[in-house]
Order: C-alpha cells, then structure tokens, then sequence
C-alpha cells in the first residue's frame, strides 16, 4: 500500500502490470471489489453495464408493444397489460436506460477529461450508482405486486390516484412512484458530485472553457438534473401524499376541484421538458468529440457550440407548456411559449451546422463510432425539424396526442441512443484496452439505422393513430404539398406491420454489438494510449486502460499542453506557485492514504430499497410508526457505533440508555393509538418491511458517518469560480439549490391552488372544511424558536474555532433542545387542528397545502436534529474543536440550519398571515 | 446555402395566408403543407450536405501498420484548418468556419422566424373563431371513462334523451349529431379523469380536464358519420374510447332536432342568419 501505485502501460516509465491499487480494491476478477469499490472507473462500468440491463428489459417491453400492434384490437395483452408495458417502457428508457448510460460514460470520463484523480466524493457516487440500481428493481417489483403503474410515463392526473387506479394496481403504483423518487435521490446526489467535481477539481491551467466538450454537455446536464429532477420530486411526494392520505376524488393536491389535473401538467412538464434535453445533452457532447477525432479537426465554431448548449440549458425551463397547448392556458402564454420553442430550435441548428462543418476540409474516417454518430445526426435533423411542426402551435392541435408525438420523440431520444452507442464503440478500446471488431461494428450500424427507419418513420405516415391505442383504423392517403396529387391510399395496418418489423431488426443489431464487445474483450487486439488518431482530451494521454490512479503524475495545463508533474515534487508545492499554499504540505500522506472501497453505499442504498418496497403498501394509519420507532434506535446506533470508533464515553452511554425511555414513549402513544399487542397483530407485512428498512437505514448512515474514509483534495487544481470554498461546502450549496426547487415547487402548487380556489377566500372555504380556529401564535413563536436556534449554530462554530469542546458541545446542544420545543410546538398545534377540531389532511386545499407543506418543513427540522445528535457525539470526543480536526463540518450543517430557518421565514406569512 | 434560403424564402411568400373564414381542416392542411414542403426540403438539403462533405472529404489512407486508425498528418500546409492535438487545451487558435456558421445561423433564424410569424397568423384566425363566435351551435362536450356525452347548450338536449334513429345513418345513440356547415362551438370538460377529445377529420382537438372547461371548433363541410376519439390516456378502455359523430344537411337536422323532446325552433336561430 506504500508503493507508488500508479501502474501505467506507456507514458510513464514506472513498472507495468496489473498491480492493485494502494487503496485496498480488490483485483476486477474479485465480485467483492464491484460491490465495495468507489473508483469512478468502476463506478461508470457499473453504471453502463447496468443500464445496458434495462435497456434489455424495457427493449422487450417494446417488443411487447409492437407486436400489440401488430393488427388493430386485443391481441396478447389486455388492456391494464397493455398500459402497464407502456408507462414502463417509457419509464425505463428515459430514466433507467438513456440517462444512466450517458452517466457511465460520464463516470468514467470526465475526472480523466479534466484531470481529477476521482470525484469530489467518491463514496457518494457509489451510493448513486446503488441507489440507481435500487430504484430500477424496485420498478420491476412493482410487477410483481399485482400490476405496475398503468398511467403512462406522464403520470397525468386523476388517473394517477388510488381512485382511478384499478385496486390490483395500488400497490405496484406507489412502488413505482417510490422507484422514481429512489432514482431522483440518486440523481441529485450525482448532480452535486459533478458539479463539485469539476468546478473544483481540474488540472492546473484548465480553465472552465477549455473542458472537453463532452464533459462540457455533462457540467450543463447535471444543472439542469439538479432542478429539474427537483422539480418532479416534489410532484412525486405531493402525489404521495394523495396516494396515502388523501385518495378520494375532490381532495388532496391532484384529485381536487381546484385545477388538479392542471396542476401536475405544470409540476410535470416544468421538470418533463428539462428531462428530454437532459437525455439528450450528453449524445451532443459524443458527437462533437466523435466528430472532432474522426474529422481530424478541431470543432468549428467551438465557443459557439458551447454558448448554443448553454443556451437551450436555460431556455429548457421556458418552454415546457408547449406540452400543454390543448389544456386551459391562455393565448398570450401560448404565444409566448409558442416563440420560446420554436426558438429553442435554433442554437441547435447552430450546434448541427457545427457539426456539420467540422467535417469539411477534414480527414473523415467512416469508422464504427463516426458512422453511428453520422446516423445520429441524420435522426436529431429528421426529430428535430418534427418537432418544429409540434411547435406551431396550430399543427399541435391535431399532432398532440398521435403518433406524430410518438415518432417525434423517438427520433430525438433514439439520437441521443445511437449517438452514445457511437460513443461507448469511440472509448471502448479505452475502457478495455482493447478493439473492438470494426466489420461487426458497422454491421451493427447498418442494422440498426435501418431497423431504427423502418420501425418510426412509418409512424409518420400514419400520424393519425392516436397514441397509446392499440385499437386503430382508417386509411391514409398522403398528397403532394399545395396539389391534390395523392401519393397512395392504404389502410393503417401494413405500416404498423412495418413498424413492427423494424423494431425486430433494430432490436436484434444490438445483439451484434453486445457479442462484438464481449468477444473483443478477449482478442489480441491491443491498444496503445490512443488508438485514434487526432484525438485531444487527457483521457487519450494515458495507458488503456487508465491506471488506477488515472494519471503518472500530477497532470497540468499550466504550460498550455497537458503534462504529468511528478507528484512528490509538486505535493511539496514547490513546483508551481499556483497550489493553494497552505494544505499543499499535507497533500503527500494524504495521497498514500485516500480511501477506495466501502461497504456501505450498498448496504444503506439496500435499505432504501427494503423501505421503499414497505412504504409501498404501508396503510396511512401506521405510516408514521416505522419512522418514529427508528428515531430511539438511531439515538442507540450514535452511541453504539460512536464508542466503537472514538472510544467509549459517558455520552455514548447515554445514548444508548437515552434510547430505552424514548422507545418506551413512543411506545406508549402507539398504544394509546392503536392498542400495543392488537395494533402490532393488525399491521400488515409492509409495516414491518418499513420497520426494517429505515431502522437499518439510519444504521447504515450512521455507520458511514463513522467510517473513516478519506478523500485526499487535490493540492494543485483550477478551482475558478469557486477558489475559496472547499468542496464539500460547494456541494452543501449545490445541494441546497436543488432543495430550494424542491420547496419552490410545494409554495408554488400551494399559490396556484389557492390563486384557484379564491386567494380572499381561502380562510373562509378552511373553515367550511371544518377548521375552526387557526391561531398564528404557534407560528411566531416557532419563528422566534428557529432563529434562536440558528444563532446558536453560529456559536457552535466560533466555540468550534476556538478549541472549546464544553462551547462546542453546549451550542450544538441547544440547537437541538430549540429544534425540539419547535417540534413540540408544532405537534402540540396539530394535535389540535387535526384531532380536536377535526380538520384533517384531505379537508380540502388549505388543510392538504398546509399540512404537506409545513410538514416537509418539519421533516427537514427532524433530519437536522438527527444530524446533531451525530455532530453532538463526535464533538465531545473529540472532533471539530481539537487540533487538526476540521471546525467546516460545523459550518456545513449550520448552512444547513440556516437555509431551514430561511424556508420558514417564507412559510409563516403564506401559511399563518396571508 | 444561401441559394437554399432564397427559394425557402420566397416559398413562403407564396404560401396561402391566413383568411378568417377558413375552417381547421383548411387551416390544418395549408399549414401543414407549409411545414412538410419546407421541413422535406431543409431536411433532404442539410442531410445530403453533410453526408456529401462527409464523405468528399473522406480519408483514402489505410490504417497505420499495426494500429487502428490512419497515421496522424501534419496537414496544415493542405488546409487552414486547425487539427486536434493530443493533450492540448482545446480553446485559441481556432481557424476558419465561424463566419459560415453565423450564415447558416442567420438563415435559420430568417425561416424560424418567418414560420413562427406565418403559424402565428393562422393560429389568430384559429383562436378568433373559437372565442368569438355568435351564430354557433354550441354543445357542451362531457368525456367519461370511457366515452363522451353531450349536452346541446340552447335546449339542454343531453345525451341518453335522444336518440339517433335516422335514416340511412349508421350511429351509435350517443353521437353527436350537428348541421354541415355550420359552425360547431365545443366546450369540453371531463367527468373522472383526464381525457382528451378529438375529430380527426374535421381537426378539432382540446382536452377534457376535471374541473376546467376549454373549447375548440369545427366546421363540418361534408355529412356523414365520423369518429370523435381520445387522445389521451385515460385507463383501461382508453385504446377503445371513441364515439360517432354524424353531420346532417341542415334541414335533415333541423328535423331530427325537432323531433326531440324539450327542442325548440329557437334554439336554431344560428342556422339562419348565415344560411347561404
Ligand atoms: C428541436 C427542437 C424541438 C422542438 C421544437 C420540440 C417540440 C416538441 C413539442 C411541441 C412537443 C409536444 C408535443 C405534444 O405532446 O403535443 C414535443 C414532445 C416531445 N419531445 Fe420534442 N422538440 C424538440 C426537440 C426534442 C428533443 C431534442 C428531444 C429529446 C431528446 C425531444 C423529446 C420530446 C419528447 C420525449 C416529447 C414527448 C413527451 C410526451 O408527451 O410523452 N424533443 N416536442
Ligand atoms: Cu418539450
């Protein structure tokens, strides 16, 4: 482990061989180190071979589907079978096939793209990949609980609640929301890894601009990742919410009079329109590095491109009404979203052209990867230009819901498919160290463009099939534009037959390129650094595969062209003046002593699985039972866990004994509630699942939290903008950003369906609903509770810096007693709105709005809370205020704190005042 | 390129323009027409260029002994252009192309915005008659799992009071019954879940939400028995979820609306200011 374990094939003169890393991962052939590992290597194979896997599975789904159609009416499916494979070929594709797959390229290029040893925090990516997986077989449960969601991807409501879901869909429904919601973690966790990643991490003297493009298309997707998915976050817990509390039509969020169904198109779409460029950006960035090599020539119009990328990254989030132009919004935000979208067109005919372009006065090799992104091209032109017809707002009126829409969309998503097909055959000798075989390869592409033809464009001609119907008729009868010249006359049929067919061919290509990357890994085709030539990016400069260490040296740009410092020297800080002065000294240890495997991302996203599956079925009667009995048991895990790895204590002793009396509380109300030996023998299995799940979840949180994992901050990096933030407070920011969306979305849904309801007269229906009093003093005093607390944060820190461990440990300890009596307030307040006065969460919008959203509130107090029983633990062992232990930890929660503070500042005015 | 955008150009500028007292299908197909004529052309010009350039400019060179690719060139003497390097910073010094691309990027933004400026006029005349309209027959248009209702606004005839026994039409009892030429005002609105209803042969199209009402037109200008589908998924009878719409002679439906019980020669003032 002290060797020098940047093992190298060609650039760097050190031994070769296949010589295990000094952070302890096993060798490749061990299934121990796929499970533990946290290299962005591993972790981006992981992903690619995992999302390969649904790509399968949603790929028979939609041989399913086609062969539905292969004649009008039933067939081999019924009709719940019917839109169950729909809604999740859709889901699978766009969440668990396209995204994942562009994010195991992305794993695995971009730390080599910009120079970084791995992510900002490796464990954490680990945990996005897990809890991807995760969410993905929770989806293929939800097959298994009697029916999957039969809604479409699109989830329109009222048909997403339990009142119109048919009873055998109810469990496997909620299961597929949880899934969604388990992938929306994990994205966001990824979103703030990449962003901090590469703002913070690149090589000396690679500027913002200078980033590869592909990594470039990642940086500007996993923006608009962070608010988007967000954004459907919201939507899926406000839905939630309906499915467990308020599933009666008129009540709740979606099922109520007040605009529901209008409400999550809006939620839906606001994130749905992000999401398609979200799958698409990262093909964008394989073309243009596809194109460059293969072209021999540099991108024309470099600057251009990526200003038209930045471009549409914003303008995703103006446009996403044109989804919505037959719903009850008006002409002029018709027309507005009418010229945003038409619009959005053109940075991306600039980024074409660009293409396009780059191919002139180049040396062009039609080799595998150029050819399939060449396809790729031809198909965005032929999606794009249709999506221009759905645009005209007056040619959406008859497109909107046909298979126009269908074929649009599968032209676009299918690009960005085959473009990153194109791309894993352009980084497969990378990645493998080997060729793989060319005649297949363009056997291969030549299968699937023209399956891919022959299975959409037909869809084209025969647009007049609404969509999601297996039941069609009618004949069409295409004439020349502006004659009366009919081209011919056929009935529907034989071009769904058409459709069909292709999808066999283009479905069966893929089997050619999954023999063709299998056997290549064993053939004698051995490559060198780069096996193209005229390619750029750092990944090209070092051996295939990538040392485990990813580079020989330090890489830097600092002379303007990539070159590897020797890393003792440059760890001493004495090769530039361009290190951060400070740290640099600690940087030699810390390199030899960097963390690379761990357990635990996949035992807690495990458990997240297991609670998911049990709050699939959990009744709305127990739902928070499981939480609560957790809560002890959390308290017990910090003392146990604690004294195993900072020595044994007084306090770890309480905790564990404060543990007892506390389950004993809850305990006790659970009894009053629902009688303990009969309220246990009526739970049904789900709350038991639940049980396990977060109790053994919050276990694993803890236990991470105590491992000792480190992750050594490169010394010498290009940190601009971000210079003087360290990289976990740019993630806390990061993270933050995506919650202040999240809680956007509750106020906005709240606005909007009070603006519907009467905004005056909103008290006055809550009261028709049975509220007969809502003081506003439960608030104030709540606010004068927070802020309080937030003061005292700020006190645990500065004690923090000073080297006061009773300082330290007081603040922090009244941080928590305020956060409680917030809580208590807060309980002792609902207690009475609900119980007494009987004012419940399906009494209507104000009571549902109220609820959910100064509930979510409360949920981010309790997290906090938990979060500083933690911090209190470790501060009075030791951590935080003594020598060389890092007082930012402090900081980052106080953050934390600070931003919940802030959010009610927002939530007492709209939910007590106004 | 630029020859490209002259002719676009100038299709356009013969291309029909908007007229107030065209119906949705005429409308729909002039559209239409438009946006295949140019989206065929642009499409078919931009996809040759490219592969033509892709392959104009291909490499004749074999692989590199021993290697997977063609041996890298000093080709700078050949063109001006600027090759990739490895290990370089991608920025500076980047030669030639610019100037073409704000070209083509004019060009395109000159059509984009051409179309969004033609499209808009029509999409007036569209919105106009929906909101404007006085000598309509209007019918509130009720969808359901899974089918449609309607309720005749004037007299309150609803589906269920009436039925379609007449001769020489083939129709389910709970069509739609309307004149040929007449103006056919809807307001949609659904009774369960989100639905979506549409005449493709007549394109009138608009969803039916819980709660909200929206509208959309059509002018009926041939009889006949047609289909008023869903357009969106509903639940389980949705692939299935389509009802008739049967378009009479004006007098046959004056006859076949008198004859329902609780009607009125009132109710059809519309059909005679505007009789031709
Ligand atoms: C180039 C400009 C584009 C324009 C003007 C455009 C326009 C539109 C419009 C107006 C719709 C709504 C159709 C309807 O439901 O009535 C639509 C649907 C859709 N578009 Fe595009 N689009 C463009 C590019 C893309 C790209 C790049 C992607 C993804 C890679 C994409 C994916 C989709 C998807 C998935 C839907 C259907 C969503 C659904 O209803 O399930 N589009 N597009
Ligand atoms: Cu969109």
């Amino acid at each position: 482990m002290t060797e020098d374990v940047h093992t190298n094939g060609g650039t760097d003169s050190h031994e070769t061989g296949s010589q295990d890393d000094g952070g302890h991962l096993p060798p490749k052939s061990s299934v121990k180190r796929w499970l533990v590992t946290t290299n962005h290597k591993d972790v981006g194979i992981l992903y690619m071979i995992t999302s390969l896997f649904f790509l399968v599975f949603g790929g028979i789904l939609a041989f399913m589907i086609r062969m539905q159609l292969w004649q009008s009416g039933p067939f081999i499916l019924t009709d719940l079978g019917y839109n169950q494979i729909v809604t999740a070929h859709g889901l699978l594709m766009v969440f668990w096939f396209l995204s994942p797959f562009a994010f195991g390229l992305a794993n695995y290029l971009v730390p080599l793209q910009i120079g970084a040893d791995d992510l900002a925090f490796p464990r954490l990516n680990a945990v996005s990949y897990w809890l991807y997986l995760f969410s993905g077989v929770l989806l293929g449960i939800s097959f298994f609980q009697g029916s999957s969601l039969p809604t479409g991807w699109t989830l329109y409501a009222p048909l997403n609640l339990p009142a119109f879901i048919p009873p055998v869909a109810e469990l496997g429904s909620m299961s597929g929301i949880l899934a969604l919601a388990l992938f929306i973690a994990s994205v966001t966790i990824g979103s703030v890894n990449f962003i901090t990643t590469m703002y913070r991490m690149r090589a000396e003297g690679l500027r913002m601009r200078d980033i590869p493009l592909f990594s470039i298309s990642i940086l500007l997707t996993v923006w608009m990742m962070l608010f988007a998915f967000a954004a459907l976050l919201a939507a899926l817990m406000l839905l939630s919410f309906d499915h467990v509390f308020a599933g009666e039509v008129g009540t709740g969020y979606f099922g109520s009079e007040e605009g529901g169904s209008l409400l999550w198109t809006h939620l839906f779409w606001f994130f749905g329109h992000p999401e398609v460029y979200i799958v698409f950006f990262p093909a964008l960035g394989v073309m243009a590095e596809v194109v460059q090599t293969f072209s021999g020539r540099r991108l024309v119009g470099r600057k251009w491109f990526i200003i038209a990328m930045a471009l549409v990254a914003i303008q995703s989030f103006i446009v996403w009404m044109h989804h919505m132009f037959l719903t009850a919004i008006n002409l002029p935000i018709k027309t507005v979203i009418m010229v945003t979208t038409i619009g959005i067109s053109l940075p991306f005919d600039l980024m074409v052209f660009a293409l396009i372009y780059t191919m002139i006065k180049g040396q062009v090799r039609w080799k595998t990867p150029f050819l399939f992104v060449l396809g790729a091209i031809v198909l965005f032109i032929i999606g794009g230009i249709t999506g221009v017809f759905l645009g005209a707002i007056v040619l959406d009126y008859s497109f909107r819901g046909t298979y126009w829409v269908v074929a649009h969309f599968h032209y676009t998503m299918a690009s960005g498919a085959v473009a990153l097909v194109g791309g894993i055959y352009y980084w497969y000798p990378k990645i493998t160290g080997k060729m793989y075989n060319e005649f297949l390869g363009k056997v291969h592409f030549v299968a699937a463009f023209v399956g891919f033809n022959l299975l959409y464009f037909p869809m084209f001609v025969v647009w007049d099939t609404p969509r999601r119907w297996f039941h069609y008729s009618g004949t069409v009868a295409p004439e020349i534009p502006f004659t009366n010249i009919t081209l011919f006359e056929t009935g529907f049929t034989i071009w769904h037959q058409m459709a069909t067919v292709g999808a066999f061919l283009f479905g069966f290509s893929f089997l050619i390129m999954f023999y063709n990357l299998f056997v290549s890994l064993y053939s004698d085709r051995v490559v060198d650094e780069s096996p193209w030539a005229y390619t750029g990016s750092a990944e090209w400069a070092v051996s295939s595969p990538p040392p485990e260490g990813n580079f020989p040296g330090t890489p830097s740009f600092a002379t303007g062209k990539l070159s590897f410092l020797d890393r003792a020297e440059t760890d001493g800080g004495t090769e530039t003046a361009a290190t951060d002065g400070g740290v640099a000294h600690a940087a030699q240890s810390h390199e030899q002593h960097a963390d690379h495997t761990s357990w635990w991302p996949l035992g807690m996203s495990l458990t997240a699985l297991i609670l998911g599956l049990g709050i699939s079925g959990l009744e709305a009667s127990y739902f928070v039972w499981p939480f609560l009995f957790a809560i002890p048991a959390f308290v017990a895990f910090i003392g146990i866990f604690g004294a195993r790895s900072d020595g044994y204590t007084h306090l770890h002793g309480a905790f564990v004994g404060a543990a007892v009396p506390l389950l004993a509380l809850f305990a006790l109300v659970f009894h009053l509630h629902h009688g303990i030996p009969g309220g246990l023998a009526e739970a049904n299995q789900y709350f038991w699942i639940s049980l396990i799940g977060i109790t053994s979840g919050l276990g694993t949180l803890v236990a991470m939290g105590y491992e000792s994992f480190h992750v050594p901050t490169p010394t010498m990096s290009e940190q601009w903008p971000f210079e003087g933030v360290s990289n976990t407070k740019l993630g806390m920011w990061v993270f933050i950003g995506s919650d202040i969306i999240l809680f956007g979305a509750f106020i906005g849904s709240y606005i909007f369906m009070r603006i519907r309801a009467n905004w005056t007269q909103w008290w006055d229906i809550a009261h028709n609903n049975g509220l007969t009093h809502h003081p506003v003093w439960p608030g104030l005093l709540n606010t004068y509770l927070l802020l309080a607390s937030s003061f005292t944060v700020v006190l645990a820190l500065a004690y923090a810096k000073r080297g006061s461990r009773r300082g330290t440990v007081t603040a922090l300890s009244v941080t928590f007693v305020g956060a409680t009596l917030f809580l208590l307030n807060k309980g002792i307040e609902w207690v009475d709105l609900y119980i007494h006065q009987g004012w419940q969460f399906d009494s209507g919008p104000a009571a549902s709005t109220f609820y959910l959203t100064t509930g979510l509130h409360a949920a981010h107090v309790v997290v906090g809370m938990l979060i500083m029983l933690f911090l209190v633990a470790r501060a009075y062992t030791g951590a935080y205020w003594s020598d060389g232990e890092d007082a930012q930890t402090i900081e980052y929660f106080g953050l934390y704190w600070h931003f919940v503070d802030i959010v009610w500042l927002f939530l007492f005015p709209l939910f007590y005042i106004l | 390129m630029l020859g490209t955008g002259i002719t676009l150009s100038s299709a356009l500028r013969h291309a029909p323009v908007a007229q107030v007292d065209q119906t949705q299908v005429n409308v729909f197909d002039s559209l239409y027409d438009v946006f295949v004529a140019l989206g065929t052309l642009i499409g078919v010009l931009v996809i040759t260029y490219m592969v033509y350039n892709a392959y104009k400019y291909r490499s004749g060179g074999a692989d590199a002994e021993g290697r997977y690719d063609i041996e890298e060139e000093d080709l700078e003497g050949d063109y001006d252009v600027s090759r990739p390097q490895r290990g370089e910073i991608p920025t500076g010094k980047g030669k030639g192309g610019g100037k073409k691309l704000f070209m083509s990027f004019g060009l395109s933004a000159f059509l984009v915005l051409g179309l969004i400026i033609y499209s808009y006029s029509l999409l007036l005349a569209v919105e106009d008659t929906s909101q404007n309209q006085e000598d309509a027959l209007e019918i509130e248009v009720t969808g359901y799992q899974f089918g449609w209702d309607y309720e005749y606004t004037g007299s309150g005839l609803e589906s269920g009071d009436y039925d379609v026994n007449i001769d020489g039409v083939e129709a389910d009892d709970d069509a739609l019954v309307v004149p040929r030429g007449e103006v056919i005002q809807l307001n949609v609105t659904s009774r369960d879940v989100m639905h979506n209803y549409g005449i493709p042969e007549f394109r009138a199209k608009t969803d039916a939400m819980p709660g909200d009402y929206t509208q959309t037109w059509f002018q009926p200008e041939k009889t006949g028995v047609y289909r008023a589908n869903c357009y969106e998924l509903c639940g389980q009878g949705h692939s299935n979820m389509h009802g008739d719409v049967v378009v009479l002679e004006p007098d046959e439906f004056r006859q076949w609306y008198l004859a329902q019980d609780g009607t009125s020669e009132s109710d059809l003032e519309f059909m005679e200011s505007d009789s031709q």
